[in-house]
């Protein structure tokens, strides 16, 4: 698209039901805007001010957890890792999951992700920060991070887990802001001379001169194909030096050499599931239905379903291979039948058979049920984390009791307020930019998209009708035709 | 002149054997602690996967003292050296009773250490009184854990710790490979905007 006119600034009228004269690239445009140009209604206050009190909620009992200890969080000299490294592990990994299936996605040409990558990319940027903040409480004193940097032990994994992460953010945050550019431009025009000082800066200043010529997409689609392959080699190096995190501690239950596939395996699935999540909430709240479709969340379904076919057979085979030997056993018993039993037969079920069935049949495979199904994935693969931490660390080596964690209120809340933090930055971050590449959808309309090729057999088949009487089926369109278009063709 | 020269001989090795005997006396003075109690340390068993602190309490000087009364803890440290700052980490602790010490009493503890290589361990020996436990005596000695605790074979053990031997070249690669993609990704940042600022004034300007 040639950024060259106003056509859309004229259009100030309310946009929901579009009027049939709009043609793919304003309803594009509009759609991917509506975020930004309609004010936000009383819902989207409300949850940003339930958001809000539970990370500021967060914030105090992280203020306590610092004043009193990681006693306070439940934490002791027999369970010294706990809920929050589960956490970091969690966070990063569904962000690894949102960056790998968006680089995927556009690496194999995929045209049905145009409206998913950009929810997908700023899930994997917001997730990374959080994930990455969830450091400092699991360190208990925040001012021995800077230890990191300033005393770099190169033997230690979390030495690695540090710049792994970092390297991940940065090229998350290439990978999200690369795609941005064409849709700054946009902006930028539609915004015309009455932009503000950081509107100019954020829009004008971040688009440069884009104007959509051969040569500027070439340059953009050759750098984003670069990233897409960079991010993922990343993405795997950052969950395979987190799992070495504990691999490489003499530790029966974490002294595993499938823990770098099954770390990251893990993130896979629950990144899509997250995905799935994140579109589902935007989708819903800005009335995108026209765009995304239930075919979106079907394929991401099988995608999620068979991620979690891989983690199952892993975790199957990370039992049997230690079970089978007997000789550290102490933690499988835990895990499987001891204190930790309902923990992991509730990941067995809600977060693998659950997904299986809904995927399965033809009833529950839509949009209300891939969606149910991904909120248990992302749950009991966080409860999973949990069982991965817990029994390995609670486990005397060398005699006494085995030790034990208990939830406190300060690390439900820290925990809780990460949670918040997704919708709530994601919420904050749609209100400035376009939900989704306004670039991208334009190029899955012209190189007809699974949505557009049955749109126009549609027309194809209403056509025949017209002019031969002849009664044809056509595949059912998950775009609405406008007047326009149905006429024009 | 001979007999000057054997004078002198003589006379130098009395000096040195009485100045040998001084710094012996003092530095025996300086191990017994304030109650008259001298601690050493000794490890055993080198080739086993677990490491025995053992600790020999000498027996002349306890019961030359009044150690009826009072209990006597026996606590075991290893110097941690991480992120380049040395300290003291407690493996284990034992009491030892006063008729133990009074009869040149062993206690020991076992310890698993889990990588090879120079070790430092101390052992101190705390007299126990109501809130005010004093460190009565204390040694350290350096220890070579030869035997790796994963049961690697003898014949081929080397320093086990990690990233010793071929860290260095590792970690230099792993840092060179880190700097690359860092480079990588910023030159494709700046590519893609050059390319697009550049394209697009021209095309302005046309």
């Amino acid at each position: 698209m040639v950024v060259m006119d106003n056509k859309i600034e004229s259009d100030q009228t309310d946009i929901v039901d579009s009027d049939a004269d709009e043609t793919w690239v304003n309803d594009v445009t509009e759609s991917a805007m509506r975020s930004m140009r309609n004010k936000p209604g009383k819902a989207w206050w409300v949850a940003i001010t339930l958001l809000g009190l539970v990370i500021v909620a967060g914030v105090i009992a992280w203020i306590y957890q610092l004043k009193h200890g990681l006693a306070s969080a439940g934490y002791n000299d027999r369970a010294f890792w706990a809920v929050y490294i589960a956490d970091v592990i969690t966070f990063i990994g569904v962000s690894y999951g949102g960056a790998v299936t968006s680089a995927i996605l556009r690496l194999t040409g995929q045209s049905w992700r145009a409206p998913l990558t950009r929810l997908a990319e700023a899930m994997a940027l917001v997730t990374v920060i959080i994930g990455g903040t969830f450091i400092f409480p699991h360190l208990g004193r925040p001012d021995r991070f800077l230890n990191i940097v300033i005393y770099p032990n190169f033997s230690s994994p979390l030495f690695w887990d540090f710049m792994a992460i970092l390297t991940y953010t940065v090229a998350t945050m290439i990978f999200f802001y690369l795609p941005l550019i064409p849709d700054m431009a946009v902006v930028s025009k539609m915004l015309g001379e009455k932009k503000k000082l950081w509107q100019k800066f954020l829009y004008s200043s971040l688009s440069f001169n884009w104007l959509g010529s051969e040569k500027q997409k070439k340059a953009l689609h050759r750098g984003l194909t670069i990233i897409s392959l960079l991010i993922i080699p990343l993405a795997v190096s950052v969950h395979s030096v987190l799992s070495w995190a504990f691999a490489l501690t003499s530790r029966p239950g974490w002294m595993e050499t499938v823990f770098p596939p099954y770390f990251v395996i893990a993130a896979l699935y629950s990144g899509t599931a997250m995905v799935v999540l994140v579109v589902a909430g935007f989708r819903k709240g800005y009335k995108l239905q026209r765009f995304i479709t239930d075919r979106h969340f079907v394929r991401l379904g099988y995608l999620m379903v068979a991620l979690g076919l891989v983690y199952l057979y892993l975790t199957f085979a990370d039992l049997v291979t230690e079970g089978y030997t007997g000789i550290t056993t102490g933690w499988i018993k835990q895990t499987v039948t001891g204190s930790y039993a309902p923990a992991f037969w509730f990941y067995v079920f809600a977060g693998e058979l659950l997904p299986i069935f809904v995927v399965a049949f033809k009833k529950t495979r839509n949009v209300t049920g891939i969606t149910v199904a991904s909120v248990f994935v992302v749950i009991s693969l966080w409860v999973k984390r949990l069982v991965i931490v817990l029994p390995a660390a609670t486990q005397p080596l060398i005699a006494g009791a085995w030790g034990s964690y208990h939830f406190t209120w300060v690390s439900i809340t820290i925990t809780l307020a990460g949670v918040a933090a997704i919708p709530f930055l994601l919420m904050i971050m749609f209100r400035f930019i376009p939900l989704f590449s306004i670039e991208e959808m334009e190029e899955a309309g012209e190189l007809g998209s699974v949505e557009q090729v049955s749109a126009h057999t549609q027309v194809l088949a209403k056509i025949l009708a017209k002019y031969t009487g002849l009664e044809v089926t056509a595949p059912k369109a998950s775009k609405t035709l406008t007047a326009s278009e149905t006429e024009g063709k | 002149m001979k007999k000057l020269f054997l004078k002198l001989i003589l006379c130098t090795l009395l000096l040195t054997g009485l100045a040998a005997t001084l710094v012996t006396a003092a530095a025996q003075a300086a191990s017994v602690g304030a109650n008259g109690s001298s601690l050493t340390v000794s490890l055993k068993a080198p080739k086993s996967t677990a490491l025995s602190l053992s600790s020999t309490f000498s027996n002349s000087v306890f019961s030359n003292t009044a150690l009826s009364n009072g209990s006597y803890r026996a606590n075991y440290f290893v110097q941690e050296t991480e992120f380049a700052s040395k300290g003291w980490i407690q493996v284990g602790s034992i009491n030892v009773s006063v008729p133990a010490l009074n009869q040149n009493a062993t206690s020991a503890i076992t310890y698993e250490p889990t990588w090879t290589g120079n070790e430092t361990f101390k052992v101190e020996l705390v007299e126990l009184s109501n809130g005010n436990d004093t460190v009565v005596s204390s040694s350290t000695t350096v220890f070579d854990v030869l035997k790796d605790p994963s049961g690697f074979p003898e014949s081929e053990i080397n320093y086990q710790r990690p990233m010793t031997q071929v860290g260095k070249w590792l970690v230099r690669g792993i840092l060179t490979l880190l700097a690359l993609v860092w480079i990588l990704m910023f030159s494709v940042l700046i590519f893609v905007v050059n390319r697009i600022s550049k394209n697009g004034k021209v095309m302005l300007n046309a």
